[in-house]
Order: C-alpha cells, then structure tokens, then sequence
C-alpha cells in the first residue's frame, strides 16, 4: 500500500474505540470472522455515522482459533484511526490489513496521541511533527484531513 | 509485503522518480522468538496427530493461468520453497495435488491461486496470505492462498519484472510450519522479504535458529549455545526492544524481543564470540507485523529509546560455548528518540553509475570494494566523515563519497571493501551521528560473486596413482557462463587441473563456457591432493566428476550445501571387509561442528561425536573413526549428520578391491525416488538401500515398485523372497533403514520408491568383473542434461537410462551439444510408452544419436511426461553412473544478474 492508495482507495476514515468483538463462522463453516463493533467519534473521510462494523478475517470460536497473515486485529476497549473500504461482500474491512490501523495512545499527562511508525506509507505525512513517532491525536487528525482533502466531521 | 524503491534525481528522470511495489505477505500471532507462540507464551507448531504436514496444491496453479508467466512450474517451485524448511530442521512434510481450490477448514492444506470473491477478499492487497487453523497451540490445518491479481505476474522464469513465486512461497511456508515475522531485513520471514530475488537468498541464520526452535534437528542443542539477559532504560525493563547477536565477523546469527519483564534470550547461536545491541521496535517492522499476544495490540511497547550495544561496546565481547547457556549479557539503553533511521539502503558499484535504494536489503559480492547506499530519516544531517560503520570483516573509513538528492530524499554513499574471506551473509549497517548511532539490520547481504554452486566432497590426485576429472556443463542454451574452480584440502592451492588455466589468487582456476558448452578437467602434476573440489559459475551449471584409482572408476553426484543429512554405513569384519567413510567439507569462511549420530537399522541409537572442522576445511575418514568403539565389527545402519554451518558430503564405501562413493541423503518431501536403472542379470545384481531421513517421524507404506523394460511390474527375489509383481511395501522408523539386495529371478529395468514423506535412498549396481557403481535417486523431471564423455582408444563409452514416469506415453527429445555449445549429431525423438525404460549407448538402436567416437558435450532431453535419467559410464574395467541435471531448478535466469 502506498500513501496515494490509502487516500484513494479508503472509503470511511474515522476514529472510534471497540466496543465488542464477535467471532463467527463463515456462511460454510470454514472460516473464522471477527466482527468489530466501534463507537466512532470523528470521521475524516466519508459519512459519518455513530456505530461501524468491522469485519475481519481470523479469530477464535472455542478453542479452536484461525490466524490469517497480515491482518488487521483490534483490541477491544482500545482507540484506533482506521481507514476503511467496502469489500466484494459489502463488507466494511480495514484498508491495507494492519496498516490501515493505527493506535491511539494516552501518553503519561493523558493527551491522546497517534502511534505512527516511522517506516509507515503514512509516516511523511506527519514527518514535521512526529520524529518520536507519537503525534498529538488533534494535529495528527487536522494533517490527515488536509491530505485526505476534507474536512473532519465529529458527532 | 511492501518492497518500495527510490532513485536520485539524475536517475529518476530515467526511470520514473518513485517506483512503488506492492508486496504484502504477512503477520501472525506474536512471538518474542520470531515464532508463533500461544496465549501463554508457549510455541504455536504442528502437533504429532498432524503430522506429516500434507500439503496440497491446488491441480489448477499452472502457468496457464493468464497471472503466471508461461514456462513457469509452480509445483516444483513449491517443492523447492519447502525444501528449503525441511532440509534444516526435523519436520516432516509431504506435497501432493487436489482437485479443491478454496481455502477454509476442510483437512486439506491447500495451496491454491483461485480467483474467487473470498480469496480476493481474504488477499487484499497482500501478494499472498497464510491461513493456520491452531487448537492447543497447535496447529491442525494450513492454507496459503496467493493473490490471483499481483500487481506483477507471477514466475518462477527469473526476471526482474515478474514475482518469484519461490520466494513468497518460502516466506508462506514460514508461516505455516509456526515462524513470525523476523525483524531482521535479512531474513526470509522479514514481513518485506524480497518477492524478487528468484532464489538468490537461502535461509538466514535467523530462519534457521527459528525453525531448530520449532522442529530441532539432532545434536544441534550441542553444536550452538545460548545468550540471555535484559535490556533496561533508566533502571526499569524495556519491552519489545530488538536484540540483535552479531559473530565476531560481524554477520548478523540470531535476534529476540524483549519481554514485558525485559529479558531476552537467543538460542541456536554457534560457539564463538558475538556482539550485542538493542534497537527500538519502531519500523520497517512494527508491532502491527507481529500480529500476536504479546507485543501487538499491546500499548506499553517501549519505542523511545536510543539503540545501545552490551558494554556500550561495538566490539564482540561476549564469548559463548557450544552447549552452554550465557547469561546476563545486559543491554542499558538511554531515553530518546533516534535521529538517524534510513528506511532506503542500496549498493552500487562505482561511483557515477545508477543508484537505487529500497526497503530490502542491499547486496554486495565477496571481493569487491562497492558503495553503500543509505537513504530517508537523518541521512542528510550525516557527518561527512565517519558516520557510517560496519562490524568485523568489512572495512569502510566511513566517509561520505557522494551526496545525492531527489528532491525530496537525500542519499549518502560509503565506501566499503568486502574482502574474499568475508563470510556470506547479513550484515547491520550503523550509522553515526554525534553520539547516538542509527542502525539497519540486516540492510547489507554478502555473497559470492558466482551464483550456482557445484560441489563434490571427494577429488583426489595422486600421481600415478589415482586421479580426478570433471565435467563442467553450462546449462543456460542462450547465454555464456563465467566461473571458477576452487578446492578445499590436504595441501591448499596444491590441486592443478588440465584442461583451466592456472590457478590465481585464492586457487581459483577461472573458465569460460559457451552456451550449453562444456570442458573435462582432469588432475595432473606431481604433487598429491585429497579434498573437496567447488566448481562455482555465474550460470546454472551442471558438473560431474570422475575419480578414478586402482580399485575402479566412481562418478560422484554434487553435493548441495547441507546442514542435516543420513549416510547409510555397511562395515564388515571390523573394516577388513566392507566399510564406510564421510568425506565432507565446511564450505563456510568460519569454523563448523559436526554432530555424528550412529543407529542401527532399526534406527536405535548406538553412538554419537562431536567433529570440529576448521573454516574452509575438509575431512574424509571413516565413520567406525569418527565415532570410536561406536560401530560394532559386522554392522548395517546409518549415520545422521547435524552441522551449524553448510557442508558438502560424499559417503565413501569400500571393500576389497572395491571403492564406490554413494550421495547422501536428505529430508526431502519430494513423494517419488526413481532409480532409472535396476539389474539382476549374469554378473550384474542390485542393492537398493532405502533409509527413512526423518528423525522424528516413521515411514510408513514405503511402496517399492521394480519394472522391467517395458514398463509392466517384473517379478523379482529381494533379500531371498520372491515378489512376483515385483512390489513390496514397508515400514522404516525414525532413521530407520534397510538394504535389499537382487538374486537370482533376472530383471533388466529400473526401480520406483513412492512414500509420503519421501523416503531416501541410493541403488548399489554391482557387477562381479567391473566393479561397483552408486546411483542416488533421480530426478523426476521434464527436462534434464546428462553430461557424456566417449573415449574410443579406451573403449569408454556412455549409457543412458531412460525412464517414462507417466501412466501414459512421453515423447522424449534428445539433442547433444559439444563442448562448444553447438548441436551434434542426430536431433532425435523418441517415445517410450507408460513407465518404459530405454537403456542404450548413444549411438544404438533407437536413440542413434550419430556422436562421434571421440565426443565431449552434453545430451539434452525434453520431454512432455516427467522422466527420470541416468549416465551409465563404461569400459573394461570401468562401471559407473554420473549424474543428470535438472533444468527445472535452480531456476535459470533470462538476462544478467
């Protein structure tokens, strides 16, 4: 994936903290999904919405579990900026698997702040602010609009 | 997967300013050990119930599909992938073919290229995915879909627009035996690791310590050691820094992550001296390839840190024995964020020619001085002078030589001189600003300027006594071949060939071969050598050699470099009648140990030694020597031999008047071993000796099939029982072996064995007046290339085996080309019906080839069906086989490297 694919390709950018995770079978029996529920609070690319549903491939139903390569997993109770599309199912999915996701941290005075890695496709588009890798979540959301050319949209 | 390359300005008006290449694989459950570990830490692997792991290939991945390039033979490039897993460690797979092409839990491990809506969903934008179905921690099935739409097609025809599918393919297979991404650029598991290489890179020392990790070879906890301690910043654990364990010639061995409590232990390390450094998990690999437990999703990683050596010392310090553990080997790093982190690196020859830099590792040749290519994060503010350093072997004074620009990226380059001896292998690249450093590991990969490697554990001259020969072929039709022979033994330099020039720097005796041609070098001169002989080209090369004493003629087939091979040992009477001996050779620039394990035919343990063999030596003695008082006076079994470096062996076999060398064997998952000979007829009789190379794993349903002629199942009496359909089917344990021996019922055909996993074995063709000859299993393959010799003032002739491998007929092309490349005598087609054998000299019969009576060149088959083939090399007194080649693999290259 490359910068210009994640500005093209993404159809719904948006923040949001997992709210559940749920683990299914495929319609056949033969795959493990994880389905992702996020409370979203800012969008940046995209219509806004309060709830998105993430689906993912991978997961565990029992004890029996399905890994799948390079795939986006989240944590539930944790923050993301996700930059999402629509797959052939209809399906909201993560962007480029793990690197569509990125972590929001709190740093020790509780600010929220952006993990971005310095080797990342994204990574020149907060190379002024973050030589740490961590950018202030506010500033990191105000230069991911300006590339994603709109506007944020919060609830 | 995501490989991006810059190019400076100047260039990028050439070729475009930023050529991005979408390459994905993949990332799996965590692992502080760069393999995949469960909820509690301990390894994800495939359990005992599952084993052997049974892939299968979809039956529809052919290069007709309009993604693959036409020619492309993805089958045997998936042999080839897993191979290079099973071949260094003790885990048992077998490959096969299904009619299913879609992934999900159904008992098959499917590999499959299927354009259906869930594979191009499941596969992204990823080149390919793995899929592991894990329950216990241990996994119990396995798919790799590949993407049906590359952003590139895929190939196994080297080209360096197209996608190796080797290459993924190994990096896939990783996976499913249980290996996590490596943070090491060098290694084969590196989540970017090079789609396009087309097999230029093996297995790093990384990969290898992985997988011993998963699936141990024997012996190998005792010929490597242990490094453990903690990295703390300011007192407090750090967890999830990079520790990296570079020797003491400075190529990268091992790396581990910290865990939460800070600690860190590496295994798998050869004895020696090593220097350590910890480095910030902060890109190219991140948390988010390592998908697992416990560094991802995880939010205390500690990223803000300066990379720091052990004892704030670049220099190896920490000293490390074989078998031994060493502890608290501890790294302080400093707070802070690093300045310097090129994300680009590259090599380039000369200064002023073209320059790129990607995200994979660059690579230079042993004996050449290039330029260090660094690119991206803080390599504009560089000092000009020293601020570029490497560890050990490779020097540099590095100083900036030339700063260039796209616009955008800064590029620095650095003089480094990699001398002959410098080992082939990963290196870190360190970059100096102030007092804090920048680090890309594994950024820089050594090898050998020539390519393709032919190499043979037994040459020897000794004047009026014994003497050697070699028959080089080039195997690319089209292009010329550079290259050079070199030896390894008794007395260094001492070998002279007729036939090359005389030897240079290094012993190296240099030739030149037409496309298809081939030369004969043969020993000469006065004074003796015993050793190894390595004949190394810039081409896909075939060789064969001859050696020859008063006990006989005996063709050796090339020994592959080997870490892990069984050796079947006979000794009778103490070694006064039969007995067996290893010649090998450590092909590495540093020192190796050797684990010897003897077992009986029931594969039950009897003895085991540990053999020291300096850098670049070679030994040759018999086994009853190498394990002392192991090996009782009568004895039939075999030896299972454990190396952490890469050898080259023969197995020697001897008995009065009698000296035959035989190929050993190797964990292969190939399901068929072809014998294209087999002979119970007047003095001639047959051995087949079939070992089970697995250590851990018994054969079972071992199908033995001997057919006659014309293809149909020929009755045959093994070891004194009559078989009339000629089959028999057994059973071998772990290093289990067995010998059946032809009498009486006469048979003129050849021999299959089939087991899933596949089975060794060699075929011991014996003739009461001429000698003895050892034939390793052949080949099953479209194409191949016999080397063949005809000598008519010594009545030396060549026979050819032919055998058709198909339910059905193959017609069979057959073109000999001379020593120049250029095609001889008749071009000839034959058809052999179903499981046919054709077994003439060159200008009998059927195949009436017209060569010359005196003749040096190559016979060229290709064939429509899979055929096995071997050289049958005869004259009065003279029986022996040589080897063919298999054009299928190593792949050959369509232009310049």
């Amino acid at each position: 994936m490359t910068a210009q694919d994640f500005r093209e390709r993404s159809s719904w950018v948006f923040t949001a903290r997992v709210v559940d995770a749920h683990c299914f079978a495929s319609d056949d029996g033969r795959l493990i999904l994880t389905r992702y529920r996020l409370a979203v609070d800012t969008t940046l690319k995209g219509r806004h919405q309060e709830w998105a549903e993430v689906v993912e491939y991978g997961g565990r139903l029992g004890d029996k579990e399905l890994f799948v390569s390079h795939g986006a997993r989240f944590r539930k109770g944790a923050e993301y900026l996700i930059f999402t599309h629509r797959d052939s199912q209809g399906r909201l999915r993560t962007l480029g698997g793990a690197e569509g996701q990125f972590q929001i941290w709190r740093d020790g005075r509780h600010h929220r702040m952006l993990r971005v890695y310095p080797h990342h496709p994204l990574s020149d588009w907060f190379q002024t602010v973050a030589p740490s890798g961590l950018v202030p979540l506010e500033q990191g959301m105000q230069l991911l609009s300006r590339q994603l050319e709109r506007p944020h949209e919060s609830r | 997967m995501k490989a991006v390359e810059v190019t400076p300005a100047c260039q990028a008006r050439r070729s475009g300013l930023l050529l991005l290449l979408l390459v994905s694989l993949l990332a799996l459950s965590q692992s502080a050990y760069l393999i995949l570990t469960g909820d509690q830490r301990e390894p994800v692997l495939w359990g005992e119930a599952s084993l052997p792991v049974r892939m299968q290939v979809w039956r529809g991945f052919t290069d007709q599909l309009p993604s693959i390039v036409a020619g492309s033979r993805p089958k045997i490039a998936f042999e080839a992938a897993l191979n290079e897993w099973v071949g260094v460690s003790s885990i048992a797979v077998s490959l096969s073919e299904t009619s299913r092409s879609l992934v999900g839990q159904d008992g098959v491990n499917l590999i499959t290229i299927s354009d259906d809506p869930t594979h191009r969903d499941l596969i992204g934008e990823n080149l390919a995915v793995a899929l592991m179905w894990t329950l216990s921690s241990r996994i119990i099935e396995a798919d790799v879909a590949f993407n049906p739409s590359p952003p590139s097609p895929w190939s196994t025809i080297e080209d360096k627009d197209d996608l190796s599918l080797l290459d993924v393919a190994v990096h896939e297979f990783g996976h499913t035996l249980g290996m996590e991404h490596s943070v090491a650029r060098s290694s084969r598991m590196f989540f970017q690791a090079g789609a396009f290489n087309f097999g230029l890179h093996g297995l790093s020392y990384d990969d290898l310590a992985g997988i011993n990790l998963l699936y141990p070879l024997p012996g190998l906890d005792r010929l490597t050691g242990s490094i453990a301690g903690t990295v703390t910043r300011d007192g407090q654990p750090v967890f999830g820094a990079f520790v990296v364990a570079a020797d003491q010639t400075g190529a990268l061995a091992a790396n581990a992550i910290t865990q939460r409590n800070g600690s860190y232990r590496i295994d798998r390390l050869p004895p020696g001296l090593y220097s350590l450094y910890a480095e910030p998990l902060d890109g190219p690999t991140t948390p988010l390839n390592l998908a697992g437990t416990l560094v991802s999703p995880a939010t205390d990683l500690v990223t803000d840190f300066l990379p720091a050596f052990h004892g704030g010392s670049m220099a190896p310090t920490v000293e490390l024995s074989a078998g031994a553990l060493r502890s608290g080997v501890d790294i302080a790093v400093s707070r802070g964020n690093v300045s310097v982190d090129p994300e680009f690196v590259g090599v380039v020859e000369k200064l002023g020619s073209g320059i790129r830099a990607t995200s994979t590792p660059a690579s230079a040749f042993q004996g050449s001085s290039p330029h260090f290519v660094a690119a991206g994060k803080g390599v504009e503010q560089l000092p000009e002078q020293q601020a570029f350093v490497l560890l050990g072997a490779i020097s540099t004074d590095g100083n900036v030589a030339q700063t260039l620009s796209n616009g955008s990226i800064v590029f620095k380059l650095f003089p480094m001189t990699i001398a002959d001896d410098v080992p082939r292998g990963d290196y870190s690249a360190f970059f100096r600003r102030g007092a804090q450093f920048g680090v890309v590991t594994g950024g820089l990969q050594v090898f050998s300027p020539f390519r393709f490697l032919q190499a043979f554990g037994q040459f020897a001259h000794m004047p009026g006594i014994a003497g050697s020969s070699a028959i080089l072929v080039n195997l690319h039709p089209e292009l010329s071949a550079q290259g050079r022979v070199t030896s390894q033994g008794s007395t260094p330099g001492a070998l002279d060939l007729e036939g090359l020039p005389p030897a240079g720097a290094g012993g190296a005796m240099e030739f030149d071969l037409l496309p298809a041609g081939a030369l004969l070098a043969r020993s000469r001169g006065p004074q003796e050598f015993r050793g190894a002989m390595l004949a190394e080209s810039t081409r896909s090369l075939g060789a064969a050699v001859l050696v020859e004493s008063p006990f006989g003629t005996t063709g050796l087939n090339p020994s592959p470099p080997l870490q892990y091979f069984v050796a079947p040992v006979e000794v009778a009477s103490g070694g006064q009648g039969a007995d067996t001996g290893l010649a090998l050779a450590n092909l590495d620039e540093r020192g190796a140990l050797v684990y010897l394990q003897l077992q009986d035919s029931a594969g039950r343990v009897l003895g085991e030694a540990v053999q020291e063999l300096a850098p670049r030596a070679h030994l040759s003695r018999f086994v009853r020597e190498m394990i002392p008082g192991a090996v009782p006076p009568d004895f039939k079994g075999s030896v299972a031999v454990t190396s952490n470096r890469a050898l080259i062996a023969t197995v020697i076999r001897t008995s009065p008047g009698v000296f035959t060398t035989l190929p050993v064997i190797q964990n292969r998952v190939a399901p068929q071993r072809v014998f294209p000979q087999f002979v119970q007829f007047g003095p001639l009789s047959s051995e087949l000796i079939l070992v089970n190379p697995s250590p851990t794993r018994p054969a079972t349903g071992v199908e033995v099939q001997v057919r006659g002629q014309n293809g149909l199942p020929a009755p045959v009496t093994l070891n004194g029982t009559f078989h009339p359909n000629g089959r028999l089917t057994l059973n071998l344990p772990p290093l289990g072996s067995t010998r059946l021996l032809s009498s009486q019922t006469e048979v003129i055909g050849w021999v299959e064995v089939s087991s899933q996993p596949g089975v060794g074995g060699v075929l011991l063709y014996r003739s009461a007046e001429v000698g003895t000859a050892g034939i390793g299993a052949g080949a099953a393959s479209t194409q191949q290339v016999l080397p063949v010799q005809r000598i008519a003032s010594q009545a030396l002739d060549m026979g050819i085996a032919i055998v058709n491998l198909e339910p059905g007929p193959v017609r069979v092309t057959l073109q000999a080309n001379d020593a120049a490349g250029t095609p001889a005598g008749n071009r000839r087609e034959v058809v052999l019906g179903p499981f046919q054998q054709l077994a003439r000299f060159p200008n009998d019969g059927e195949l009436n080839l017209g060569l010359p009576d005196d003749f040096l060149g190559s016979l060229w088959l290709d064939a429509d069906g899979r055929i096995g083939v071997t050289g049958i090399l005869q004259s009065p007194g003279v029986l022996t086989t040589l080897p063919t080649f298999n054009r299928q693999l190593p792949i050959i290259p369509a232009d310049d490297l």
